[in-house]
């Protein structure tokens, strides 16, 4: 049973038809880009060079130029790897998960949602191999044939793992996201001439809406989000073993697999709200995306923000009751030392902010959740960093304690990775339709046989 | 893939860069060029140590004994020589006084044979010259004298010949030689009060094995003292006596004001000031003397020390032991160095402790010597003045100004020293300095040892022997060069011009050290008459009314000591073991100081004494005295000894009245360690007995794992830290042999020491009065390695015998390897660092490789010794285990380093192992750790031993 029946509330508001769906999602690309579109791709691409810039010194200095030392040897790189990785969350889950479980609502928002997975995937690839010391080496971490003796990679890596998992589930999340977007493609194709044309018409692959074309395409996304599914829990479980497996106090914990899957949830959800607010705005979806697909997010922020609470509290008290000095010291130095604030931000962000989410008045108030949103993905960022700075910075021995402080560069490559993202997004809402054309047309047909209004 | 254009981060002293083929073409040229400009000596022959190769053979390294020339104390040196270039110098073996040990500036003073900043030519005037012209203008000055006198300043001489010859140079122009010793730890008034005491101005011989409580006056004879390597080695093994109980522990009670190595290692610690340390001294003496009404009267007008109860005690153990006990001072004060060896006279310490027959010869400066000299020099006496190379009077000395400005209005003065000095600046030649590895000599560090120094590579640039311009100048014997006058030196007062010379000579050059034990007592200064009235006189004073409000007390630290070894990077990189503070000085002052003044780590203070004031940052040190801050010397630019002050016709450096107040400005810390406290952590253990064991936490060693590896050989190293000082020589020898980095102050102020070996410190219990623990961490080699798990391309992977490999070439540096390492043991190379010029480069171990940016490093156990070592038991057909010492184990004054095959139990590692004393650090994480200590020993049961 979907959530529409439950609710009674329209999906997709104002009066509409089959044409001015296709219409009205369609124009927003074959018009010129506005100076709204204009000003935010320039914001963009300037966080993107800046962050060229600094990976580009990064790799010819060393990584000397970042703010790490000898006792912490991750930080402001591997934060932003979890951190993208879970923002790449919410597709998936949107995609497939909530696909096998019927959610209707979901059409309007999983095409948006999928394009920020396959963006922010490639955010988070970007840092494992940015973070080396000889990152012109990173295909050493494949393995492939080589003709270094019987040289291999070391199966028991947590990085070699990640490797696997996170480009497994690119090459799934890209194939979905594609896939869907095929019958669009061709939509776009028919309606557009010159260029426009030709670049449809290579990327619908010969659409021609005919029914064995759309049983395949059935059948293809039915298997994908099949595939798609257990990657939404094993990517992250993957990510955390990084640290899991570990001997560091506060990285050595069982809890971390389903604690950081809801924590990409979590923080996945929070950004495709906040970017479908700003782009039903801009892009005047309000008819598409509406305020109870907000209201439903908020809904899931709301519990995913509990889930990450409760893991919170269950460290503590595990911290606690385990009786292991360097772990109760860990997680004490959290709480109470030099990086206290980073702690108390990341709680406040993800444990507070969410409980605003009981009220429905909250939930409907697009300034609120947009800022609340926001607020969640900070908490959510540092989240990680308290994870893997505060770990390490006071591990076992005191005398090699020390304090990271980042340096300016890894700031510039923190930014520019939102630069890349933001830059793919802006070019994503020129060239593909934002909502998914052929699945909205659906969801109006069945709004319609269960008699609700705005048929015209 | 083409390596990428570096833009390398290079550290303010390195020049440029060069290719690798660029450096071996220069490499070639360069040596063929140094060996061409040679000056035309005769050929000299000198031999190696173990066996004499037909040639030398590329590749495999050969032996030279020496002896060290960093210092006055003349340790034993085996120089290791590869392809014609000497590539480390580590302690000899048989040497009978630092018996393989040798310390830190010892091991790192190959470093400046190869010093790009080395004078490479004599100068006049700053001007590049010929030693024709060096040679003509000194004998024209030297003509020119008139009624004015010839000075020769020379740190303590511990060379026999030199000593003859600087002595025949100044008597022969009716001169006057002049040692002066500017370590702050070796004063003129110890000497003093031994001559009043025995009738010779010589400090007897210390023989820790023969003592059962030591009690020290401020003396910091394992930090910064005369003969550290000696006085570590004596002290360690009377230690190791109680391990084997062959001994009762050995009771040490050190009372200070600065902090001290030696107080840090002591049993009990006083930190009190100044006067308290002197009303103490003369408390012990009004007690022990008894009836004595001479002692009595002369004591009579001092209170009590603070602590009553502490000095019964320690009056109580003293009498317990005597003729078995040890009491030392530090002190610049004649009174109270008087007052001790009267205390040690009056234990019969004499003759058993301390050996008076038998001396030491490395203090032989006497302060009036060179304050005459300044006087004279002021007061315009002076024509020529020679400054002989390990003294830099115009730094040194607290007058230093005044030096500067006369000495460069003198009409002949010549500064000879194998680098820049401030001096130098004033003096009008520079004869440059052969480096110690360039040249012949010998020492007699103690009047039963003598040793020789040779040549292990032809002179790099135009330098000369010192002793050579001398010889040269001194013109009595212009027809022949030093190496002659050596052996004639010899011939007549060690060998009785015996027939069969030439054999002892080149026997004691191969060994090093004088063949068939030849020694001469008559070269010790003669006995004098005693009175008694005299001493009675002096014990009576030199006690203030009060203690100033702050005091300073200037500290020779062990990395840069007097400053002689101030330009010698490694040196400098090198943390103090009680700051953990390289590269810039630091005053060190009590919490309860820092919080009396509102001062922090890094703040920057201004210390004046007088007039004169230095700037330095703070570093807040537990167990100082709340009064005192410790001051260091050897830094060229904020000079310590600037505060030092003449009084009493000595040269003051404790308990000099100062005022402090802040600058306001702060400076970050190149520190290697910022935390105090061991936070009570089971990771360094502290027993009261050597039958205790160390509580350690309970583990159960449950393994999923197969066992890896050859069940025959696993290489185990037991550290143990109660002969352990922490004085650093192994973490630079560490660096010698591995080719380690020197990444600069800025870096280490970013905590990206490279140190393979490190020595953490721990100041537990009362901040005022700190239990101080050592501990040296370095990669523990552990048997279920955390790091060999997680490295993604198997860049570090386990051997056969028990070694965790990294394997350089292979790393992509991901660094996870050094964030699963539980000891923070690995060490990464965040840039491409810089090995200097192309001469610096040249004291690269040729058997290691030199580590490129984005890999990861760390302590390998020494495999390249491992493996040589392999290599030759195989040849050899020798079965079962092999000896193998790494770098730290060879060179560890204290032995406190035990190496070897920890699957054979009939090894020395594998017994030590087992000691009661014995734990490891974080075994509890199941990961086996190869490294074992043994725990330290602080016995302090009130004196009940």
């Amino acid at each position: 049973m979907s959530l529409a029946h439950i609710t009674s509330e329209p999906l997709i508001t104002g009066p509409q038809s089959y044409t001015k769906i296709t219409d009205s999602l369609s124009q927003p690309l074959e018009r010129r880009a506005g100076k709204w579109w204009w000003l935010g791709f320039f914001i963009s691409s300037c966080g993107l060079l800046l962050g060229i810039v600094m990976v580009t010194y990064t790799i010819m200095t060393g990584i000397g130029v970042w703010g790490l030392d000898r006792s912490v040897g991750w930080g402001f790189a591997i934060t932003n790897f979890v951190f993208w990785v879970g923002i790449g969350h919410a597709g998936t889950l949107i995609s497939a998960i909530l696909l096998l479980l019927r959610q209707r609502w979901r059409t309007s928002i999983a095409r948006s949602a999928e394009a920020m997975t396959i963006f922010a995937v490639m955010c988070a690839g970007i840092f494992p191999i940015i973070h080396m010391g000889r990152p012109w080496l990173a295909y050493w971490m494949l393995p492939y044939p080589n003709s270094r003796g019987s040289l291999w990679v070391n199966f028991r890596s947590p990085l070699l793992w990640d490797v696997f998992a996170i480009s497994t589930y690119f090459i799934i999340s890209l194939l979905f996201w594609y896939v869907g977007m095929i019958p669009d493609f061709a939509t776009l194709r028919d309606r557009a001439g010159g260029w426009r044309r030709k670049l449809y018409t290579r990327l619908s692959f010969g659409w021609n809406g005919s029914t064995i074309n759309w049983r395949r395409y059935d059948k293809a996304c039915l298997i994908l989000a099949g595939l798609a599914t257990p990657l939404v829990v094993s990517v992250h479980s993957i990510v955390s073993f990084d640290f899991a497996t570990s001997v560091i106090p506060g990285w050595h914990t069982t809890i971390f697999p389903p604690y950081f899957v809801a924590g990409a949830i979590f923080s996945g959800f929070a950004m495709v709200a906040t970017l479908l607010i700003i782009a039903r705005k801009v892009m005047h979806l309000e008819s598409y995306i509406t305020a109870k697909h907000l209201d439903n997010m908020a809904k899931v922020l709301l519990l995913t923000g509990m889930l990450v609470g409760l893991a919170y509290t269950t460290e503590l008290f595990l911290a606690w009751y385990s009786g292991n000095p360097y772990e109760r010291f860990t997680f004490l130095n959290r709480a109470f030392g030099p990086y206290a604030w980073a702690y108390w931000l990341m709680f406040s962000c993800n444990v507070f902010v969410p409980q605003l989410f009981w009220f429905k008045r909250i939930r409907r108030n697009l300034g609120v959740l947009f800022v609340a949103t926001l607020l969640i993905n900070v908490g959510m960022w540092f989240e990680r960093f308290n994870i893997v700075v505060t770990s390490l910075h006071r591990d076992f021995l005191p005398a090699s304690w020390s304090f990271y402080t980042p340096s300016f560069v890894e700031v510039g490559i923190l930014l520019g990775s939102f630069g890349l993202f933001f830059t793919c997004f802006m070019l994503f809402v020129r060239f593909a339709p934002v909502v998914a054309i052929h699945e909205v047309k659906h969801t109006l047909q069945e709004q319609r046989e269960e008699g609700h209004h705005g048929v015209s | 893939m083409p390596p990428l254009k570096s833009d390398k981060k290079s550290p303010p002293w390195a020049g440029e860069s060069v290719e690798r083929r660029t450096f071996l073409k220069a490499l070639g040229v360069g040596t063929a060029m140094a060996l061409a400009s040679c000056q035309k000596l005769s050929t000299q022959h000198s031999l190696p140590f173990a066996q004499a190769p037909e040639e030398v053979v590329p590749g495999i390294s050969t032996y030279y004994a020496s002896t060290c020339t960093a210092c006055p104390a003349a340790c034993g040196l085996m120089v290791t020589v590869r392809d014609g270039r000497p590539i480390k110098q580590e302690g000899h073996p048989d040497h009978p006084l630092s018996q393989g040990g040798l310390c830190a500036t010892g091991q790192a003073h190959i470093r400046e044979l190869y010093h790009s900043a080395r004078h490479k030519a004599p100068a006049i005037g700053g001007e590049t010259a010929t030693w024709e012209e060096v040679d003509g203008a000194v004998a024209a000055g030297l003509g020119k004298l008139g009624t004015k006198k010839l000075a020769i300043l020379s740190p303590p001489i511990t060379s026999p010949t030199a000593r003859h010859l600087l002595q025949s140079f100044a008597d022969a122009r009716k001169g006057s030689l002049v040692e002066f010793d500017p370590n702050p730890g070796s004063t003129s008034a110890g000497l003093e009060a031994w001559e009043l005491v025995t009738g010779r101005a010589l400090v007897p011989s210390v023989q820790f094995e023969k003592a059962d409580v030591l009690l020290s006056f401020g003396a910091d004879f394992l930090g910064s003292g005369p003969n550290v390597v000696v006085h570590t080695s004596g002290y360690a093994a009377r230690r190791a006596l109680a391990d084997t109980r062959a001994r009762p522990p050995l009771r040490h009670i050190q009372v200070e004001g600065a902090i001290s190595l030696t107080g840090a290692a002591a049993d009990e610690r006083w930190p009190v000031a100044t006067r308290e340390q002197r009303l103490l001294s003369r408390y012990v003496l009004k007690k022990l003397s008894g009836s004595d009404a001479g002692f009595s009267a002369a004591l009579a007008s001092f209170p009590p020390p603070a602590n009553k109860t502490l000095a019964d005690g320690i009056v109580k153990l003293l009498q317990k032991n005597r003729g078995k006990s040890l009491v030392l001072c530090g002190s610049d004060d004649l009174a109270e160095q008087l007052t001790v060896a009267l205390i040690n006279q009056q234990l019969g310490n004499l003759g058993k402790t301390l050996d008076v027959a038998n001396p030491s010869l490395v203090q032989r400066a006497v302060d009036s010597a060179v304050l005459d000299l300044e006087a004279d020099l002021l007061a315009g006496k002076i024509g020529a003045l020679i400054v002989m190379p390990g003294v830099d009077p115009v730094r040194q000395l607290p007058n230093g100004a005044a030096w500067a400005e006369a000495i460069s209005s003198l009409p002949l003065s010549v500064s000879l020293s194998d680098h820049a000095t401030v001096t130098e600046e004033s003096c009008s030649i520079q004869a440059a300095a052969h480096h110690g590895l360039e040249m012949w000599g010998d020492a007699m560090p103690q009047s039963r040892v003598l040793t020789l120094v040779q040549p292990t590579i032809r002179p790099l640039f135009d330098t000369r022997h010192p002793y050579q311009s001398m010889l040269t100048w001194a013109g009595f014997a212009s027809h022949q060069d030093y190496l002659t006058y050596l052996r004639s030196f010899w011939r007549e007062n060690f060998y009785g011009n015996s027939p069969g010379f030439e054999k002892l000579w080149n026997q004691s050059v191969s060994q090093g050290i004088a063949a068939a034990g030849a020694t001469s007592t008559k070269l010790l200064p003669r006995l004098a008459e005693v009175e008694v009235e005299a001493l009675l006189a002096v014990i009576g004073q030199g006690i203030p009314e009060a203690s100033p409000e702050l005091e300073v007390s200037l500290l020779a630290e062990v990395s840069t000591g007097d400053g002689s070894h101030a330009h010698n990077a490694w040196l400098r990189e090198l943390p103090d073991p009680l700051t953990r503070v390289a590269w810039i000085p630091v005053v060190r002052i009590a919490p309860a100081l820092a919080q009396k003044l509102v001062v922090e780590d890094g703040d920057v203070v201004e210390i004046s004494v007088e007039e004169a004031t230095v700037t330095m940052a703070v570093r807040v040190t537990p167990g100082m005295a709340s009064n005192v801050l410790g001051v260091p010397v050897g830094y060229p630019r904020d000079n310590g000894y600037a505060l030092s002050r003449v009084s009493g016709g000595r040269i003051r450096n404790s308990g000099l009245a100062a005022a402090v107040s802040k600058s306001g400005k702060k400076e970050l810390l190149p520190e290697f360690q910022s935390h105090l406290s061991s936070e009570g952590r089971p990771i360094v253990h502290q027993l009261s007995s050597y039958d205790e064991k160390p509580e350690t936490p309970h583990h159960v060693d449950a393994d999923l794992w197969k066992t890896l590896g050859n069940p025959e050989t696993r290489w185990e190293m037991v550290l143990d830290l109660d002969a352990c000082t922490g004085c650093g020589a192994c973490a630079i020898a560490c660096q010698a042999e591995n080719n380690i980095a020197v990444v600069g102050p800025d870096e280490v102020a970013n905590r990206r020491d490279m140190h393979w070996l490190r020595i953490d410190r721990y100041f537990d219990g009362d901040e005022t009065n700190p239990d101080v623990k050592i501990e040296p961490i370095l990669c523990q080699q552990c048997g279920h390695a955390p790091c060999e798990t997680v490295c993604p391309v198997l860049a570090t992977v386990h051997s056969k015998d028990g070694l965790n490999q990294q394997v350089y070439n292979r790393c992509v540096g991901t660094r996870y390897c050094a964030n699963n390492c539980p000891y923070k043991a690995r060490r990464f190379n965040w840039f491409e660092y810089d090995f200097g010029e192309e001469l610096d480069q040249m004291v690269l171990n040729p058997d290691v490789t030199v580590r490129d940016r984005g890999v990861m490093e760390k302590c390998t156990f020494c495999v390249q010794r491992i493996q040589a070592a392999r290599i030759a038991a195989k040849e050899n057909g020798e079965k079962g285990s092999f000896d193998v010492k790494p770098a730290c184990q060879q060179s560890c004054p204290a032995r406190a380093i035990t190496f070897g095959n920890g699957a054979d139990p009939k090894t020395e590692v594998s017994k030590r192992r087992s000691n009661s004393r014995a734990f490891q650090v974080l075994s509890e994480l199941g990961i086996h750790p190869s490294v074992t200590y043994l725990a330290k020993v602080r016995t302090r049961d009130g004196g009940e031993s």
